[in-house]
């Protein structure tokens, strides 16, 4: 691990600290040490798919899900992720296609706003 | 991974669906009976875990990390039923319909009890918990990062990936670094010593389970 390498999510990984359980205001160097913990995580799990990706000759995203499949709660949160990603894509599909059709022409799915009301 | 690849060539002629893509499927599905989601469901029993921990139950997080494991098995389960559904109807098609039920039924509990939990939380627990659903690891950062490693240009998607798990590592190394804090007697904030005790536990957990 670099010594002289900035160190980029301070604010965010301070943030989730506390989320997961530590006071309002974490450590500076508690903080610092997380970030190089998960560098060297994130290069673990990277060097891993790189291997796992290179007779395919790039990475695609099933890599990533493959070498977590040891792990039950990642695997499940990156399923849910991408799956969620999926429902967003269509909403915002469904969202913006009324807007492009004729103004007579009726609506065949509601859009989000009209379902909240 | 085998039996994935299995049923994929089984549905190949529907729509050759990716493992992801199946599992949406079936959420589609459910949301058609009875307007919940399922991933609303793996999502709350992930909360559970993490407020449990705070409220300080063990037992209880071992026993959803279970309950999570139960759930995979029963998704599994689910799928194969699904697919031989479509080839006798009669017979397989009231198990289906059981099973679905079952899961739906235990989808609503959970979702109740989350409700209740939440009402019981004081302030200072509902502005932890909320911190706790909306941090997340920048995403262009996280893009840069990947692609820095790795090489070569990264998909959206895996941006999304990456932040997923690592917030999730993170939780768990914060969640470690807290029960080493409670072995050693020590009070306040978390330090560099309990992280990195809690680091090398996470390693060493990990050392039977790999390749």
């Amino acid at each position: 691990m670099k010594e002289k390498r900035k160190h980029q999510f301070t604010k965010e990984i301070k943030l989730l600290m506390y989320g997961f359980g530590d006071v309002q205001n974490p450590r500076q160097d508690s903080a610092e040490l997380l970030e190089d913990i998960l560098y060297n995580y994130l290069q673990d799990i990277c060097t891993k798919v790189a291997r796992v990706g290179h007779k395919r000759g790039k990475v695609i995203t099933d890599d990533f899900l493959y070498i977590l499949r040891k792990d039950p709660k990642k695997l499940a949160r990156c399923k849910e992720l991408l799956i969620m990603q999926e429902d967003l894509r269509k909403a915002r599909t469904l969202f913006e296609e009324p807007e492009m059709n004729i103004k007579g022409k009726k609506r065949l799915t509601n859009r989000p706003e009209d379902e909240k009301q | 991974m085998l039996q994935d690849t299995h049923k994929e060539k089984k549905t190949k002629t529907e729509n050759g669906p990716t493992k992801y893509k199946k599992s949406k499927e079936k959420k589609t599905k459910n949301d058609k009976q009875k307007g919940t989601s399922q991933s609303s469901n793996e999502n709350n029993n992930n909360n559970k875990d993490n407020k449990d921990k705070k409220l300080g139950n063990k037992e209880e997080n071992g026993e959803n990390v279970n309950e999570k494991d139960k759930k995979e098995e029963k998704d599994k389960e689910k799928d194969k039923k699904e697919d031989e559904e479509q080839e006798d109807e009669e017979d397989q098609d009231i198990d289906g319909v059981y099973e679905e039920l079952e899961e739906e039924n235990t989808q609503l509990k959970n979702k109740e009890m989350l409700k209740d939990l939440l009402n019981e939380f004081s302030e200072e627990q509902i502005q932890r918990y909320e911190v706790y659903r909306r941090s997340t690891l920048p995403k262009a950062a996280v893009k840069r990062l990947v692609q820095n490693i790795l090489n070569q240009s990264v998909s959206n998607s895996m941006g999304i990936v990456v932040g997923g798990f690592s917030k999730i590592f993170i939780g768990e190394i914060v969640e470690k670094a807290r029960d080493v804090m409670e072995d050693w007697g020590d009070e306040g904030a978390i330090r560099p010593e309990h992280l990195r005790e809690a680091y090398r536990l996470y390693k060493e957990e990990r050392k039977c389970k790999y390749l």
